[in-house]
């Protein structure tokens, strides 16, 4: 009996929508989008596209696979490794994204079509660079018809971007609260006063929210859309200052927590590094894991050694934007495929969004992985946040099948440095409580100590159930 | 063939606004190629500079790090 169930996400556009057959994802294109289907793929949009690696690549299918009756075409699309969200991007990750989109918006134009949306959540990270995966996003231009996308990509992109880059990198969680992207006039409110005296922030942000202030209570009737009178090359213009307008966003230069970690603020030797890194090896080769969540993975060091060990997807999360970012310039640079560094705060994590909470999955729905990389986290956890060994214990079973964890004594001086400032109120705060609590959710495999440090590597299995 | 209607609410504000934007920058286009013309012609004719090397056609990238390929918006 075949498990085929619609996408929960998938709902908004009439076009068509995404839907799961025994795990594969597959796109039904409604039979109302016939025209845009096929002036997409005989205008040779579609393959000018893929080859710049710009939309996710698809393959048609017999229309007897079709979910319900209504489809004009049935589609499989190459399969993604992981989906990630906006609010887990870091700032170079979501400006490829706006690049990506503009880009195509530009392809679009040159084959008389145009993109009717421009959501940040229409792109995915595939093989580290951003890809569109929404097939469905493309329109027929009509001569003189404006950017019906223009004021969706200005909310997802372009003010986010600027939040990030001018005011505080950290704004990017914003997307968190705001699923359709950043409302204009709280970007404006939250820039700094100079911005209002750059030609693109100004006019893209600053003055574009006054305006939607202006008319906020009128809908737009299709027929002033059809006689705006705005010329293709005005709409190429604007396109092409959009583009000059993101590119001139540059990664914010504040410092971060973490951004030095493996240069100046750890208090590994060379010699014990190398030790823990051959035994993560060791853990990691006796069975290879196809998925590898990395938490805490800075940038990503131990997750790059996932990779070398096999792994298909190795998902690289850290609390700081710096470290991922760093990372993803890394991965981009290497040409590194199923690799994805990823913003996440383990004591808020990823949360279900959207309509019903159910629109865009949390991080345990995303999981679980293969393998969770659990490595100078313990004690963040337990002593920084409080949270009893227990709990983690149980939020690590939910997320994994198999735990690489490092056991980070009290006498670690990174230990001490936490617990400097404030009482010890972490009586269980020791191995042998650190390994019953965890022996409730998972059988213990191996021990290893880490050579010229005071911790221990564990490799755990889940217990069943 | 006729467009399907956009199912997002493009707003009337963005789209009044998105007319005005790209006269705006049209014209800006148009006014910079004038400048960089002139600017090319004063360079070779009047004080005899030999021609700039051609820049190649790379996609985008935040991660670009030649601040020639990044003009600013301003």
């Amino acid at each position: 009996m075949t498990s085929t169930a619609r996408v929960a996400g998938s709902f908004r556009d009439p076009s068509g929508f995404v839907f799961s057959r025994q795990g594969v994802i597959h796109r039904q294109i409604a039979a109302s989008y016939a025209p845009q289907y096929e002036r997409l793929m005989a205008s040779g949009l579609y393959d000018e596209l893929v080859r710049l690696q710009l939309l996710l690549p698809h393959e048609e299918l017999d229309i007897r696979l079709a979910f319900s009756d209504t489809a004009h075409k049935v589609i499989r699309p190459e399969q993604l490794r992981f989906v990630s969200h906006p609010f887990e991007w870091c700032f170079s990750q979501l400006k490829d994204a706006a690049l990506a989109t503009l880009q195509i918006q530009r392809e679009a134009l040159n084959r008389g079509m145009t993109l009717k949306d421009a959501s940040a959540y229409n792109v995915q990270l595939h093989d580290a660079r951003p890809v569109l995966i929404d097939t469905l996003s493309f329109d027929l231009y009509e001569p003189g018809s404006p950017w019906v996308a223009y004021r969706q990509f200005c909310q997802h992109f372009l003010a986010p971007l600027a939040l990030m880059s001018r005011t505080d990198v950290r704004l990017g969680q914003l997307f968190r609260t705001y699923i359709d992207g950043v409302p204009l006039d709280l970007a404006s409110r939250m820039l700094p006063f100079r911005t209002r005296f750059s030609l693109g922030l100004g006019l893209h942000v600053h003055a574009h929210a006054k305006v939607q202030q202006k008319y906020a209570d009128q809908s737009a009737a299709p027929s002033s859309r059809r006689t705006a009178g705005m010329s293709l090359r005005a709409l190429q213009s604007l396109v092409t200052h959009l583009e000059q307008t993101v590119q001139s966003l540059q990664a914010p230069s504040q410092r971060t927590e973490w951004d030095d970690y493996y240069a100046a603020n750890n208090n590994y030797s060379q010699k014990g590094l190398g030790a823990k890194e051959r035994v993560v090896q060791q853990l990691l080769a006796d069975r290879p894991p196809q998925t590898v969540w990395d938490l805490g993975a800075n940038n990503g060091r131990f997750s790059r050694i996932a990779r070398d060990a096999g792994a298909r997807a190795v998902v690289a999360w850290d609390i700081d934007p710096n470290c991922v970012d760093a990372n993803y310039r890394q991965a981009i640079a290497r040409r590194e495929r199923g690799h994805f560094p990823l913003l996440l705060d383990l004591t808020n994590p990823s949360p279900a969004i959207g309509w019903a909470n159910r629109e865009r999955q949390s991080l345990a729905e995303r999981g679980p992985a293969d393998a969770l990389l659990a490595l100078g986290l313990i004690h963040h956890l337990a002593i920084s946040n409080n949270v009893p060994l227990g709990q983690v214990a149980e939020f690590f079973r939910g997320l994994t099948r198999r735990l690489i964890v490092e056991w980070v004594p009290k006498q670690d001086s990174q230990v001490k440095k936490l617990l400097a400032t404030r009482p010890d109120i972490f009586p269980h705060y020791r191995q042998p409580d650190f390994e019953a609590e965890f022996a409730r959710q998972f059988r213990i495999l191996q021990k290893l100590e880490v050579d010229d440090t005071c911790r221990t590597l564990y490799l755990m299995e889940a217990l069943p159930g | 063939m006729t467009p399907m209607l956009a199912y997002l609410d493009a707003g009337m504000g963005s789209l009044i606004f998105q007319v005005v934007a790209a006269g705006l920058v049209s014209a800006a286009v148009v006014f910079g190629g004038l400048i960089a013309q002139l600017r090319v012609f004063v360079s070779r004719v009047i004080l005899r500079r030999p021609p700039a090397p051609v820049e190649t056609d790379e996609p985008a990238s935040a991660t670009d790090a030649d601040p020639a390929s990044q003009r600013k918006a301003a």
